[in-house]
């Protein structure tokens, strides 16, 4: 016998006999029609009919959480087993919807509520007096139980905490974290060489339902793909804003996302870099760091740290995205970075999987404001054959650092786009009437020019209308919005796992 | 002298699309011939450049070509066709910057003699054999920079104004 297991008061269940729990309702010869006849041969069309207006009958004749009280002698049998709940009374009560938690308050509250907030979820209310959740049933902690049953989609979304979603919760707590098996060395070359094979592999294209996107791209190929209206994700103007496996991910803001609660790190960030995903250079360069640490951690110890089916995450639920990436705080400058010597072109010091950046020209700004290509982040891939140091980013394949300057100076050459002239009118407030085709920015650029900044002005000088590479290296630094900038590369922003720290964390 | 078919499209940094294309080239002169076929399309006529990178291909059949690339910010591909001699290349990728029209011209050039800096084109091959004979062969690796043999610069990186003799300007339409 389970010595964990608590003796109760025998219970009288709310209906005489099991009717239609979840495994009836999954059932796939129980049609909604055999469901309901059932039902009010039990227990009476009255009945039913009033259950049916309460929402206590699902629309296809099964009953809701809250009332699948008619459990078996077998079920009945079954306690609660992880030791965060299996000590409490209620706890157990409620698993036996005798009767399920829905208000009221004390210690089962509370601990119901700590669960979830270990699980990633957040109760700013139930938590503001003291910090620690308070017990009490409310609004709150309903939503949150139902975001719960929606996240771990459970049959009934109801805010109730009865048998399934105490199972659940049970399960999640109760089971014990599988071994960790690290996939990566943990060495330089190790871990370089994987972020070199995910760079690689995040710019081989795998079809319009999966891979790494710009938004702009997907964009172009929805918009004359014949077959797009077979796509998993059709456009919409809003995946500008970012797209990551909505089984996983929860876009937070412009190209940032918060991994769900109650679902596996390891597992998340596969894929989000297996896609469909939306995103952008910096934001997959986080990406494939964070999936290079989950693979020297190994699934499970990253899972710890990061979000778990079965444990509250000890780093907070994995984040990545342009503004906050877990991963940053595994970062550390390279010894390229440290040591102040930026090398010559072509020549630089950078060793396998390293993180730096290049520049475009330094008045780059001036003529694109949207800024698609100011710079990029680039991983440093090798040497080729003829000894030359390669570097790629996302959408762009190992190049040499000239390859890299030739981009920007095609970049940077090319006209302005309507991204650009939006942006210049913006900084101008100068409106742009609701309706107007993105084609017709330039015109309304055109009709305001005299209440455009010099600067910004095509006619004025204040940039050149092209470059080459040579004219991206030697253009002396320009300052704009604060920030100063020299074309080509950038040693200071050097970046690498930090492998003590990884090393540290797999114990 | 020089035919393309579209076969496939990789979008990469926007708004870049890299376009595929499967090349016939012949020489039914006498002599051997440059092949010039630019890496970008829809760019201006005059090629510059300040490096020679070049490629070493084999196909299955063990036969080998190498094709060199002048790059630059309006580069091109280059390859030495002996006299009689017609190649394939399968998969040759060429860039485009913008949203993709249906149809996309393609203007390349042959030419008897090419001068890079002064120099002619073989002095910067030094002894690199790169007269191409009869072969098909998959070059879809010169997309990239990862499989580059042998690379050669101007000094200081300046661009230079390839200068072309005797040379054939073709204009191919193709549809995507």
């Amino acid at each position: 016998m389970n010595p964990q297991r608590i003796r109760r008061k025998p219970k009288k269940p709310f209906v005489s006999k099991p009717l239609l729990d979840d495994t009836t309702s999954s059932s796939s010869a129980s049609s909604t029609q055999d469901n309901i006849l059932q039902l009010q041969a039990t227990i009476g069309n009255r009945a039913v009919q009033r259950m049916l207006a309460q929402g206590q009958i699902r629309s296809d004749g099964t009953l809701s959480g809250k009332l699948q009280r008619g459990l078996s002698a077998e079920e009945r049998a079954q306690n609660l087993t992880s030791t965060r709940f299996a000590g409490n009374q209620r706890l157990q009560d409620a698993y036996d919807n005798n009767p399920p938690l829905s208000s009221g308050s004390g210690e089962h509250v509370k601990i119901i509520q700590q669960a979830l907030i270990d699980l990633g979820y957040t109760m700013p209310v139930s938590t503001s007096k003291t910090g620690e959740p308070d017990g009490i049933y409310g609004g709150e902690t309903r939503k949150i139980v139902k975001q719960f049953q929606t996240d771990q989609q459970l049959p009934d979304k109801d805010g109730v905490v009865g048998r399934q979603t105490l199972g659940r919760l049970d399960e999640m707590f109760g089971a014990s974290p599988p071994e960790s098996k690290p996939e990566i060395e943990n060495t330089k070359e190790a871990t370089g060489q994987h972020i070199v094979d995910e760079v690689n592999r995040a710019n081989t294209g795998r079809g319009v339902n999966a891979g790494i996107w710009y938004s702009h791209n997907y964009k172009a190929e929805y918009q004359t793909n014949k077959d797009a209206h077979e796509w998993n994700v059709p456009w919409n103007d809003d995946l500008e804003a970012g797209y990551a496996d909505p089984r996983y991910w929860i876009r937070t803001g412009h190209m940032q996302w918060k991994l769900k609660p109650g679902v596996s790190a390891s597992e998340g960030i596969k894929a989000w870099l297996e896609g469909l995903t939306i995103a952008e250079c910096l934001t997959a360069i986080f990406a494939i760091e964070t999936d290079t640490m989950r693979g020297v951690l190994g699934d499970a110890r990253f899972d710890e740290l990061f979000g778990s089916k079965n444990r509250p995450p000890q780093e907070g639920l994995l984040e990545v995205g342009v503004g906050n990436s877990s991963i940053s705080n595994f970062l550390v400058p390279t010894e390229g970075n440290q040591g102040g010597d930026t090398g010559t072109f072509g020549n630089r010091p950078a060793e396998l999987g390293e993180w730096y950046y290049f520049y475009n020209h330094p008045r780059y700004l001036l003529k694109h404001p949207a800024g698609a290509f100011q710079g990029e982040n680039s991983i440093y891939m090798g040497k080729n054959p003829a000894q030359e140091q390669l570097w790629a980013g996302l959408g762009v394949p190992p190049t040499t650092e000239k390859g890299m300057m030739e981009e920007m100076a095609g970049a940077y050459n090319g006209d302005r786009d309507p991204a650009d002239y939006r942006s210049i009118l913006r900084r101008h407030n100068i409106k742009i009437p609701q309706g107007t085709a993105e084609s017709d920015y330039e015109k309304i650029y055109m009709a305001n020019l005299d209440k455009i900044q010099d600067k910004y002005r095509h006619d004025r000088g204040e940039y050149p209308d092209s470059v080459t590479p040579k004219d991206i290296l030697d253009a002396p630094e320009y300052k704009l919005d604060d920030t100063t900038r020299k074309g080509g590369f950038v040693a200071t922003a050097g970046q690498e796992l930090d492998l003590a720290q990884l090393e540290a964390l797999k114990k | 002298m020089i035919t393309l078919h579209y076969v496939d499209k990789h979008y990469e940094r926007p708004p870049v699309v890299r376009v595929e294309f499967d090349v016939t080239l012949h020489n039914p002169g006498d002599v051997p011939r440059w092949f010039l076929l630019p890496t970008h399309a829809g760019k201006s006529d005059t090629f510059r450049a300040s490096e020679l990178s070049l490629w070493a291909l084999t196909n299955d059949a063990g036969e080998s070509l190498k094709i060199g690339r002048l790059r630059g910010t309006h580069g091109c591909f280059v390859l030495l066709l002996a006299a009689g001699v017609t190649i394939t290349l399968h998969k040759l990728p060429i860039r485009w910057r913008g949203n993709l029209p249906e149809h996309l011209t393609v203007t390349a050039y042959v030419a008897d003699e090419v001068l890079l800096d002064s120099e002619s084109l073989i002095s910067w091959f030094e002894d690199v054999p790169v007269n191409a004979h009869d072969i098909e062969i998959d070059v879809q690796t010169v997309a990239d920079d990862s499989q580059v043999k042998y690379a050669k610069y101007t000094p200081d990186l300046s661009e230079k104004t390839l200068i072309l003799t005797h040379a054939d300007t073709l204009t191919i339409e193709t549809t995507l």
